[in-house]
């Protein structure tokens, strides 16, 4: 957790320090004026005040100590009055800050705020001149505004002294409350997200510039290259400077090649976003301005309409995988072809023997099932990349957020699930790391729990296997359902969850919405082709691991000679008799020898061992090692069961697509297939997942619960579903 | 000899998994830059991440 600025242990408790703080001419010196009694000279022109002021005033028989400082749009270290301004906050730390803005103004005026509240102040908002805005048809709800903010708002008129009672009122509540709240996280999209995380774990491990402000705010100083944060860390820790200063340029090389932007552009655009949606829903109404909407906003009241809006979004999503079924559906056929040739090429050129096997029914059959798919995933990474670069994600969560409330969640909870593969091919471990972003602890264990509902890239090739083997007529259809069941588990539980053993409050939230751009097709292609590479080393890497392993277990141990004795004297009894069906006969004795070697390897004993249990889900003990394997990575569950079915086949180089296996196989039908998906949705975290949860959650036990709760719901789930799927004859 | 290549290929990859899931633990963030603990190691491994699930 992030710690405020504290006021400084110095400050004399008798009489607290305010300091006001707002953009030039919006108003402050008049303020001070009419707090202290002062005749400070005040101009109707930015910048008056160059340098602090100081006064006294007293309230309620208490005296409060009140610094004018300069005026600034920002605390980055551009101008002198930024440094100035920012080096009181720091070095001083005032018992509470008021930053007072223009209501007719709010937009730009609250990009300071916004700023304060990143560095964690004790603030207060001065809402200043609402007389003047009121007369240009612009009403402010404070109340509103200050919900949606978490800081008090308080309108005031400086100029006649309208509200600055209750304006002291507030401030010295503020003070008294001796600290500013926890830091405003705003989510600055994944590039810069995903680089503030890292460099904020360098800081907060080394306590680097710690008196300077929170390790969040020193990160995005970094990334806005403030040119004194950096002078500073450079003489506290020059190493660490270094590793920071690597971390931006890598970030910033990044953005320019795909988003032809730099990172200080991005932060500004992203807080803007933020105040863009803090000043919707009725904050601010305006009578007269009705004709100056951006085009951002045109197009947001159509996509992001209470009734339009929604239905636009399924529209989108059922596009999304028309998209990916129908262009993909030819190179998935090319990828099996080749692996299918490299089959043969191996059994031509192999001796028969287990390093065949391995080669053939471990290797290719394996780790060619999921390769298969690179196809499928490269599209629905593409279409995502659109989605996410032209800003209309954000709008999906923004359009989420509602529903999220609902279900105990917190409107940045939506990015997690997002992340960790809403729309079907994210990845559950950024989607857990995305949940940091959440301030209330419990809010943030809900999101992490149930986030891993939702379906990752890992587990598309399992629903695309199975789509393609017993649902080919309606694959887009099958796959939004398979969304739906996802999001709606997933909503559930966190109700169930928030409800029961993490019960507590809701926590305000404002999501961001950046303006709409065009993508770049160059960006497009960089953004598919980073995450289809990783699913590629992933499948070359890691899967290929699991796959060796599992292959191993799945052949050893072999058959005792006089199993397989048995076995070629039943040949010998074939061969030697006159039937004419002599080689369909010797086929079912392979057949049977090649099962009975599955069976009675390690993991086919563990199979069918855990049998006994899974066929109340129509699960074969071939299923069972495939699920088991998942725990590792979702793909291996395709991997394995190419391995499985490779192995149990006489001439697995000669058999077709495992799809085609699969739906030939007289134990699967269409309700075993939905048994599996379901199971497959729900069913435990994969194991870099687990850890990632049991460290953001800080404990193993919300691991082992994460891994134990998924299961049991899976299995309960997938039991109902092919209990009734059969009951009423569905397969 | 066919079988010695099969049981050090299987070796290898057992080997190579339980290195990479105890780095995994280790380093579940950053997967082995270091930048979760503050205690260094390789930097290559921060790549990990984007690719595990």
């Amino acid at each position: 957790m992030e710690t405020a600025l504290m006021p400084a242990e110095d400050a004399n408790p008798g009489s607290p320090t305010l300091a006001l703080t707002g953009n030039p001419n919006s108003g402050k010196t008049t303020l001070f004026n009419a707090l202290t009694g002062a005749r400070q000279h005040v101009g109707n022109y930015p910048g008056v005040t160059v340098e602090t002021k100081e006064g006294v005033c007293n309230h309620n028989g208490r005296q409060v100590r009140v610094v004018d400082l300069p005026g600034t749009y920002s605390l980055t270290a551009y101008s002198m009055e930024e440094v100035v301004t920012r080096d009181f906050l720091i070095r001083r730390r005032p018992d509470v800050v008021v930053d007072v803005v223009d209501a007719s103004n709010l937009e730009r005026n609250l990009y300071l705020t916004v700023q304060l509240m990143e560095m964690g102040v004790p603030l207060v908002l001065c809402l200043n001149m609402v007389d003047a805005a009121r007369k240009r048809g612009i009403e402010v709800d404070a109340e509103r505004l200050s919900a949606r903010l978490g800081a008090e708002v308080i309108p005031t008129v400086a100029r006649t002294g309208k509200g600055k009672e209750a304006l002291l009122d507030a401030a010295l509540r503020k003070a008294r409350e001796g600290a500013g709240g926890p830091p405003l996280v705003i989510s600055y999209g994944n590039d810069i997200d995903e680089a503030i995380a890292a460099m904020e774990a360098l800081i907060s491990s080394r306590a680097f510039l710690a008196g300077s402000g929170p390790a969040r705010w020193i990160a995005l100083k970094y990334l806005e290259e403030d040119g004194r944060i950096l002078a500073e860390g450079d003489a506290a820790d020059p190493a660490l400077s270094a590793s920071l200063k690597e971390e931006v340029r890598k970030v910033s090389v990044h953005l320019a090649r795909t988003l032809d932007t730099e990172p200080e552009a991005l932060i500004s655009d992203q807080r803007y976003g933020f105040i863009h949606a803090l000043l919707r829903e009725g904050v601010v109404r305006r009578e007269h301005d009705q004709n100056r909407l951006y085009v951002s906003d045109r197009i947001d009241r159509f996509l992001t309409h209470r009734l339009f809006g929604p239905l636009v979004m399924l529209a989108v999503v059922m596009a999304l995988y028309r998209f990916m079924f129908t262009y993909s559906a030819r190179p998935v056929a090319w990828m099996e072809g080749i692996f299918s040739w490299l089959g043969r090429l191996a059994s031509a050129h192999l001796p028969d023997g287990v390093l065949r096997s391995l080669v053939i029914s471990g290797l290719i059959d394996g780790v060619g099932g999921v390769m298969s798919f690179v196809p499928l995933i490269l599209l629905m990474f593409f279409g995502i990349a659109i989605l996410e670069d032209s800003g209309y994600l954000a709008r999906v969560a923004y359009m989420l957020d509602r529903v999220f409330r609902i279900f105990g969640l917190h409107g940045n909870s939506v990015i997690s699930y997002i992340v960790a593969g809403g729309i079907a091919g994210g990845c559950a471990v950024p989607g857990v790391l995305a949940a940091r972003t959440l301030r209330s602890p419990r809010e943030r264990l809900a999101t992490l729990l149930t986030a891993p509902f939702m379906n990752c890239g890992a587990k598309l090739p399992v629903f695309a296997l199975l789509i393609a083997a017993f649902f080919a007529e309606h694959r887009e259809e099958v796959m939004f359902t398979i969304t739906l069941i996802a999001w709606t588990g997933a909503l559930l539980a966190a109700r169930l969850f928030r409800s029961t053993v993490i019960r507590g409050p809701a926590t305000p939230f404002v999501m961001e919405l950046p303006p709409y751009r065009v993508p770049t097709l160059r960006g497009l292609l960089i953004h598919t082709w980073e995450r289809t590479w990783q699913y590629i080393k992933k499948a070359g890497t890691v899967i290929l691991a699991i796959a060796i392993i599992l292959w191993a277990m799945m052949t050893f141990p072999a058959l005792s000679d006089s199993q397989v004795g048995r076995f070629e004297s039943e040949r010998a009894e074939i061969l030697a008799s006159a039937t004419t069906e002599k080689k369909a006969e010797l086929e079912a004795v392979d057949r049977a020898q090649a099962e009975a070697g599955l069976r009675n390897s390690l993991a086919g004993r563990i199979g069918v061992a855990l049998e006994r249990v899974t066929r109340w889900a129509g699960f074969d003990w071939r299923t069972n090692v495939a699920l088991l394997g998942g725990f590792a990575a979702k793909e291996v569950v395709v991997s394995t069961l190419g391995t499985a079915y490779s192995l149990g086949e006489v001439n697995p180089e000669q058999g077709g697509g495992l799809a085609e296996r699969l739906a030939a196989n007289p134990g699967w039908n269409r309700v075993v297939a939905w048994s599996m998906i379901v199971f497959t949705i729900f069913y435990a975290p994969c194991f870099v997942a687990v850890v990632c949860i049991a460290r953001e959650a800080g404990s193993w036990k919300w691991g082992a619960f994460s891994v134990l709760f998924n299961t049991a719901v899976a299995f309960g789930l997938a039991v109902a579903v092919y209990q009734v799927g059969t009951l009423l004859g569905a397969g | 000899m066919e079988m010695f290549l099969v049981v050090l290929i299987v070796a290898l990859a057992a080997g190579w998994l339980f290195w990479k899931i105890r780095r995994g633990v280790r380093h579940p963030v950053c997967g082995g830059c270091g930048g979760c603990t503050g205690r260094g190691g390789s930097a290559k491994g921060s790549q990990t991440i984007a690719a595990a699930g």
